[in-house]
């Protein structure tokens, strides 16, 4: 395929979904041209937020110097925020499970334990599209702040079921994991308000326009 | 990206590196970051990354990256302190506790910086399409690497307009750093999918791939000598002084 031609139907794909965004009438992204699902800006923009997500992540986590329950409801917060705006940016079904596809492949190039959550990370973001969808798509905010809580509760059960797999003989710890994962769940809530005045900072601006 | 995080793209040691060798490089390092918990053989390793990604970037670039992290190894000190006045039995720690998990990010981060600075993305993109990776891995992984430098330099935008206003520094964390971080961010990625656009990369590529070409002497030199030196730092692990954690 010639790649100006390739750029000239990935311009007109942007601008009819553009068109459709500003009547309102939209929810759910046209597929991009020539069997590929999504277009080359879409993918670029999934890269850029994998990165940030993970780098921000990583280095807030670094900068609490362990078991740091402040730092600990940053790096939620930061990390639900983020995943709002981009599934804003591009909203389309599969969107999540690549993002955090590509933030775990990003983790084996920085630091490799974070491919050890890959599987139920995954599986959480999939039934965070399941709640979008079931809400009835990408087309409103909300459904989208509640997809991604959704995957991001799924996510901590996942991790609480294993704590309480492996460590089911010592209560004292299994209470601790608990606190801990509760103060992270309070970072995830306050990124859903956070994740929301970005996207009005971005409205604002002219960015993101529906 | 800016000039002076480069030395010469063509003509540095880093360069002349396949991409394929730099990403088991940055693996390998990732992995054994992991793994490794000896202050003295992940010093091993930092050492010898140290040397890799000053034949990737500039030595003034290298050290601003030392001194961040230094900061940051002052903030966790501090945060670390806190909690072990507060909850004693959480924080069980002594000075190497502290040391190796910035000795692990810096490890990471060398190799890192090394695989950024050095690698053009078309090379990196050839590479992921060679190993017939699917394009909707390709162009986000590509992406991944290639955006560490262009985010440092969005930061250092943002920290040049702050300096331009009347107090110059930076007016509030939502309107002053966090909303023009993410306004920043959005063009950048639209930069990189215009420029990405304009060389004729798309996720709908079917044309015909180049063959995979073999690794060079210089490669599986470099290579040889990070398995070795990870079998080193395995031995000062296993075999070595053992730094044992003590309450604060």
């Amino acid at each position: 395929m010639d790649a100006a031609q390739s750029g000239a139907y990935d311009a007109a794909h942007r601008a009819r979904r553009g068109d459709q965004a500003r009547r309102g009438a939209v929810a759910e992204a046209a597929p991009a041209p020539h069997g590929a699902y999504w277009s080359t800006r879409e993918l670029v923009t999934i890269g850029v937020f994998a990165t940030v997500i993970k780098a921000s992540t990583i280095m807030v986590a670094y900068m609490g110097g362990g078991m740091n329950p402040v730092t600990l409801a940053a790096k939620n917060c930061l990390y639900v925020t983020l995943m709002i705006v981009l599934l804003h940016k591009v909203p389309r079904s599969w969107t999540m499970p690549l993002a955090v596809g590509i933030t775990a492949m990003v983790s084996l190039l920085i630091m490799g334990s974070g491919v050890l959550y890959v599987p139920a990370s995954i599986a959480a973001c999939l039934l965070g599209e399941g709640a979008i969808r079931a809400l009835g798509g990408y087309g409103r905010t909300r459904n989208v702040v509640l997809g991604v809580l959704v995957a991001e509760i799924a996510s901590k059960a996942a991790g609480f079921g294993l704590s309480c797999l492996i460590m089911r003989e010592q209560p004292g710890m299994l209470a601790t994991s608990a606190l801990f994962i509760g103060i992270g769940s309070t970072g995830t809530f306050l990124g859903a308000f956070t994740g929301v005045r970005f996207m009005e900072e971005l409205r604002h601006a002219g960015i993101i326009s529906h | 990206m800016r000039a002076s995080f480069l030395i010469k793209a063509d003509t540095t040691f880093a360069a002349g590196l396949d991409a394929r060798a730099k990403l088991l490089l940055c693996v390998a390092g990732s992995l054994a970051a992991v793994i490794l918990s000896s202050p003295l053989s992940l010093g091993l390793l930092v050492a010898l990354s140290t040397a890799l990604a000053l034949g990737a970037a500039r030595p003034a670039t290298v050290l601003k990256v030392y001194l961040f992290s230094a900061a940051m190894m002052l903030f966790a000190l501090g945060c670390a302190a806190i909690i072990g006045l507060a909850v004693p039995d959480l924080m069980r720690w002594n000075v190497f506790s502290l040391i190796v998990p910035f000795l692990r990010m810096l490890l990471s981060v060398n190799l890192l910086l090394t695989l950024s600075l050095s690698t053009p993305v078309r090379e990196l993109f050839a590479r992921l399409q060679q190993i017939r990776l699917p394009g909707w891995l390709q162009i986000p992984l590509s992406v991944a690497v290639r955006f560490i430098p262009t985010f440092l330099e969005d930061c250092a935008q943002i920290r040049d307009a702050a300096r331009l206003r009347p107090g110059g520094k930076i007016t509030g964390m939502w309107r002053g750093l966090a909303v023009p971080l993410l306004f920043r961010m959005l063009y950048s990625a639209d930069d990189l999918a215009m420029a990405a656009e304009l060389k004729g990369i798309s996720a709908a590529y079917r044309g015909q791939r180049a063959p995979l070409p073999a690794l060079k002497t210089r490669d599986r030199s470099v290579l040889a000598l990070a398995f070795a030196a990870l079998c080193a730092a395995a031995a000062l692990q296993y075999f070595g002084p053992n730094f044992r954690p003590l309450p604060m």
